[in-house]
């Protein structure tokens, strides 16, 4: 079992290139058996899922005694240069693991491949070997992506899913496609290229603040590494805190555009509408969380005190985005370009959350990342349903849906109300946690915050009551002649969504059982926070203590008390 | 002497066969014979290299012999006897039915000679002798090529300018020689070092006088044009849109590879002494050549002029490297110092660097001019961008590599592209200086420039893309067209399959110029005169073990 364990994440990272691999042979003998192929490697990826969660233990500790976050791991040697004439070589490694920050984006990642694939079942029939192969590439992509425990191979995977997703948006993708494939993928690449120079940057510091060592790419030891070496050198220090602001800031480059924060998402709500249901599934269900992802495995442990540095800013921008997403979703007559911009709202809390930058704060991030990926993703899968049957996704076109369609009606409501918080369901966990977070560190942001809340009902629930109730009213079907006429939910498409709702309703309830398995990675990423708060506080007059203990009164470490308090509850 | 010879066996081989071919052509033999004869003198050719190589290489360049054996140079004779073959199948379909078919295989065969010259050349007059072995019939070739005035001002434009560029390079060649009184690269090595760290009064510090750097200045030009630098790139978009497909192919290739490598043998590796100007003039080539290049292949519709534009940008991409290379650990003064040399990294050096970025470049270059070549017929080739509409629809595995191949030279991960510039960027960040306060700094020239080259490869993604996109968004256009023959598909099959095999397990490329990196150099012992720095042959590892690069 230990041996199996080892492989699982492998196994989750090859079996969909080599299901993709496998589609493409089929795509002669017909569309049924490409179908059958991608829908079987995405359902054994996603059972691998399910023993990954099963396997993760966060209470594990190594012989030693120390907890050991990061599981199931395994590396083959990739760049391993040889030794000789006294230089040691780089260490670049295929190496994979999962810990809490990464369990659940891996999970989600598996889990939204199902509806992926099921929507895709009628609506794409133009050369569907290679839809579903670049989705299944997409899906090795996004798997490593969370799973790269070597700083190029991650990187490798943040680009390469760009590839599959180009094509799936510029080949199957709308009337404009086209250009919003293009702008999507220049708009990512210009961000992270930059990224990739701080990512470069980080593994040559180490290097130069740890002589001797060898030149180690994996994320785990430079951010233990760093820390210490930070923490017990006086010149590694100096050096750390000045360069500390330049690499925040290139990270920030890459994953703000991803994520994407306020000034930088406009590729994309073009993206969304343009891109095939299945694309904009991927898309804001799983791409998106790259970002944010990549701020809480890089920023938060590697460069603490920047990010406290950057507190202001960064709280300010999501604080805008959460507004002006919002705003901009309330004012769309397109229901895609509305989910689309409520994505740009409900990621700014997930990054105000994390930029709580206290237990709190981080847990609901995260919380609220997997919510949204979620909830978006069943959300566009039903926009999907509905445009497969009419052909248009104009708001103004419906009216009391609810009497034809009761059981799509029944799934929209429940992720429109996961998706404005309701009580009970995923989405009030996941708010409710990042902007209590926020709230113990800064009152302003954290209410600016909860107006997003309120937009957020409105737009959702506006949406819900224009198009699925009222007066019936159908667009206007263009004949074809053997169309049936548009019906509820098959069991097909009532099988894409379950396991989302299932899902959301899971979270909504037991939040704990997920949150468990989060809390001692993010804890680990609070330490460092916390000792890097303690020295800003110390050297340069307590800036930061201002920000955060003045604001709300108590001193940070009582906070974190009340952190636990909260979880427990 | 006798080393001499026996290390130019391979050259010698391919040059003397040519002479062959264009005494050949006057019989009357099946025009379609000579390019299989010419894969045969290559084949020759590859032996001989086998054989030379048995026999040890040196793991020193600088040698006082006039050519030179080190791995550098094996490697890259072995990377021009690929590149010579798939230039040889890339031309067989179109000179299956021409004339001048043993003439034309007879230049190719001299150039890839050249070539192969270039990297074994440690003396100033083999170098330049082997640097218009590669021109010379370049003129020849481009006048085979097509018979239209598009043509013939190609020609004219390229053979005049190089002419000038020649001559630059050889009147700086010719301060050297003044300034050192020796022609070898060893010799020059030698004195160069000598008067760094001892000026005196008879011996100054050669490195900071004017003549040095008129000497200097001279030589970058000269090579700059060869690879087609920003501000001496002038000829290159107007020469490969008026030539055809091959003959740009050709040009976008091996002049890069040729000048580039003999800057890395007299400027990084011979002229000691030179950082503070040599650093400055490369940096502003570097970053004047990477944004021109890239900003003005923006505004391109034509798709050679295009890639004309893009392999600019691409030598500046590679002068990144040599700009770091002055202040790498042969850098005797700074290295004893324990500053501004490379930290540890094993990471190749910024020369090593510059050689990984132009072995991606070549390999992804040559795949893509076959494409060309595959989609084009001698009347009617591709020129405009349009004119690939829809080429996932006609030709869906060319598409599909052509897709290949322009995401690496965008260097999205994992192709050949991408490790060129991580080897690059990396390089670049590794240069540090101290500081008063902190254990050492970046220096912030190289990070800007790391930075200026990050966004330029972000420019160049939107007209990669751009062909992307045509090729595999659009519906195509018309009738589809007649596919260009099996040799030009079994060139663009096996570039496919090098790149692919370089982009996922790159790991033999990094060793191999890991091999070649040299430790700190004991300076007194190279004080010692030149005798101190004799050939240092080191028996070869096993023959199966050493990586070839690309051959993978």
């Amino acid at each position: 079992m230990a041996e199996f364990s080892k492989s699982i994440l492998f196994l989750m990272v090859t079996l969909p290139a080599v299901g993709a691999v496998l589609a493409l042979l089929f795509g002669r003998k017909g569309i049924e058996q490409v179908r059958r192929t991608a829908l079987t490697t995405v359902l054994i990826t996603f059972v691998l899922a399910i023993v990954m969660v099963a396997q993760y233990d966060p209470g594990l500790v190594d012989a030693s005694g120390q907890p050991q976050l990061i599981q199931m791991e395994s590396s083959l040697p990739w760049i391993e240069t040889v030794r000789q004439n006294g230089h040691v070589g780089p260490d670049i490694q295929f190496a994979l693991g999962v810990d809490g920050l990464s369990l659940w984006l891996i999970a989600l990642s598996a889990v939204l491949m199902i509806p992926a694939v099921l929507v895709s079942w009628e609506a794409v029939q133009d050369r569907p070997a290679s839809f579903y192969a670049l989705m299944l590439l997409l899906e090795s992509g996004m798997i490593g992506v969370f799973a790269a425990q070597d700083i190029i191979l991650f990187y490798v995977f943040f680009e390469f899913t760009l590839i599959p997703l180009f094509f799936m948006i510029g080949i199957w993708g709308g009337h404009d496609r086209r250009f919003a494939a293009r702008r999507f993928f220049i708009f990512t690449l210009a961000g992270s290229v930059l990224t990739f120079l701080a990512l470069l940057f980080i593994v040559l510091s180490y290097s130069w603040m740890a002589p001797g060592q060898p030149l180690t790419f994996s994320i785990p030891e430079l951010t233990n590494g760093i820390s210490s070496l930070v923490q017990s050198d006086a010149r590694a220090h100096a050096y750390w805190t000045a360069v500390s602001p330049w690499i925040f800031l290139a990270l920030f480059a890459g994953f703000a555009i991803k994520v994407p924060l306020f000034p930088f998402h406009t590729w994309l709500p073009l993206a969304h509408v343009e891109a095939p249901t299945a694309g904009s599934v991927l898309l804001a269900g799983v791409l998106l969380k790259i970002g944010s992802y990549g701020f809480l495995r890089f920023a938060l442990p590697l460069v603490p005190g920047a990010c406290w540095e950057m507190f202001d800013y960064i709280a300010i921008l999501a604080v805008i985005g959460i507004i002006y997403g919002a705003l901009l979703a309330l004012a769309q007559d397109d229901i895609k370009k509305l989910v689309a911009y409520s994505s740009v709202s409900h990621m700014g809390f997930c990054l105000l959350g994390l930029f709580a930058l206290n237990t709190v704060g981080i847990t609901g991030g995260l919380l609220q990342m997997i919510n949204h990926g979620l909830s978006t993703g069943a959300f566009f899968t039903l926009v999907g349903m509905l445009y497969e049957r009419y052909h248009t996704r104009d708001i103004e076109a419906y009216g009391g849906m609810a009497r034809k369609f009761p059981i799509m009606a029944f799934c929209l409501g429940v992720v429109a109300f996961s998706s404005i918080g309701l009580p009970g369901l995923n989405g009030f966990t996941g708010e409710v946690l990042a902007l209590m977070g926020m709230f113990q560190v800064n009152k302003v942001y954290g209410a600016l915050g909860l107006t997003g809340i309120i937009l957020g009902a409105w737009y959702v629930l506006w949406l819900v009551q224009r198009t699925f109730f009222g007066r019936l009213r159908e667009p206007v079907l263009e004949e074809h002649g053997d169309h049936p006429p548009p019906a509820d939910l098959n069991t097909r498409e009532i099988l894409a969504l379950a396991p989302i709702l299932l899902l959301i309703v899971w979270i909504g309830l037991y939040p704990q059982f997920f949150t468990r398995r989060m809390e001692p990675s993010i804890n680990k990423v609070v330490r460092g926070l916390l000792s890097a708060q303690t020295e800003i506080a110390g050297s340069t007059g307590s800036r930061a203590t201002r920000d955060t203990a003045a604001a709300s009164g108590v001193p940070h470490r009582k906070l974190q008390t009340d952190a636990a308090v909260v979880l427990k509850d | 002497m006798l080393d001499t010879l026996l290390i130019l066996l391979p050259q010698t081989i391919l040059a003397v066969l040519a002479c062959l071919f264009i005494l050949g052509g006057t019989f009357p033999v099946a025009p379609r014979r000579w390019g299989s004869l010419a894969l045969g003198a290559l084949l020759l050719a590859a032996f001989a290299l086998e054989s030379v190589s048995r026999l040890g290489f040196s793991n020193d360049a600088l040698v006082p012999l006039a050519v030179t054996r080190d791995s550098l140079a094996l490697g890259f004779q072995w990377v021009s006897l690929v590149l010579g073959a798939l230039f040889v199948l890339m031309s067989m379909p179109a000179q299956a039915e021409s004339k001048t078919a043993a003439e034309f295989y007879g230049m190719l065969l001299l150039i890839l000679s050249g070539l192969m010259l270039v990297s074994a050349a440690a003396d100033l007059v083999l170098l330049f002798l082997a640097l218009e072995l590669i021109s010379v019939p370049t003129y020849v070739l481009l006048y085979l090529g097509r018979n239209d005035y598009a043509t013939q001002e190609a020609a004219t434009k390229y053979f005049l300018l190089s002419v000038l560029s020649a001559a630059v390079l050889l009147y700086g060649f010719a301060f050297l020689y003044g300034v050192t009184g020796t022609t070898r690269l060893a010799g020059i090595h030698e004195v160069l070092l000598q008067s760094y760290q001892s000026p005196q009064a008879e011996t100054p510090n050669f490195g900071g006088s004017v003549l040095g750097i008129i000497a200097l200045v001279l030589i970058s030009a000269g090579l700059g044009f060869k690879m087609a630098a920003v501000p001496f790139h002038f000829y290159a978009p107007d020469v490969y849109e008026g030539t055809s497909a091959f003959n740009a192919g050709l040009l976008a290739v091996i002049p890069k590879a040729a000048g580039l490598f003999a800057l890395i043998r007299v400027v990084s590796q011979a002229m000691v002494g030179f950082e503070t100007t040599g650093q400055q003039l490369m940096l502003i080539l570097a970053a004047i050549s990477m944004t021109g290049g890239n900003c003005l292949a923006l505004l391109q519709t034509n798709v050679r002029r295009m890639l004309a534009y893009s392999s600019i940008a691409h030598a500046g991409y590679m002068l990144i490297g040599i700009a770091v290379g002055f202040w790498e650990d042969w850098n005797p003064d700074l290295a004893l110092a324990g500053v501004g040399k490379l930290a540890g990294t094993g990471l190749p050096g910024g020369v090593n660097a510059a050689i990984l970025y132009l072995l991606a470049y070549s390999l992804t270059t040559v795949g893509l001019f076959a494409v060309l070549v595959y989609l084009g017929r001698p009347g009617k080739q591709i020129e405009h961008i349009d004119d690939l509409t829809g080429l996932v629809k006609t030709h869906p595995f060319v598409a599909v590599a052509a897709a290949v191949f322009l995401f690496s030279m965008a260097g999205i991960p994992p192709l050949p592209g991408f490790w060129g510039k991580l080897a690059i960027f990396s390089t670049a960040l590794s240069v540090r200086q101290p500081t008063a306060n902190s254990l050492f700094a970046v220096h912030p020239a190289f990070a800007v420039l790391a930075v200026v080259g990050v966004i330029n490869a972000a420019i160049g993604a939107v007209y990669y893309l751009r062909l992307i996109s045509v090729m595999f968004l659009n519906d195509p256009l018309g009738t589809p067209r007649p596919s260009g023959g099996r040799p030009v598909l079994a060139a663009i099959v096996c570039s496919m399959i090098l790149i692919a095999g370089f982009g996922v397990l790159p790991r033999p490329v990094f060793d191999y110029l890991q091999r070649d990196r040299q430790p700190p150099k004991n300076v007194a012992a190279k004080s010692g005169g030149a005798a101190a720095g004799a050939v240092n042959v080191v028996t070869a590892s096993e023959p199966g073990e050493r990586p070839r690069p690309g051959s993978k």
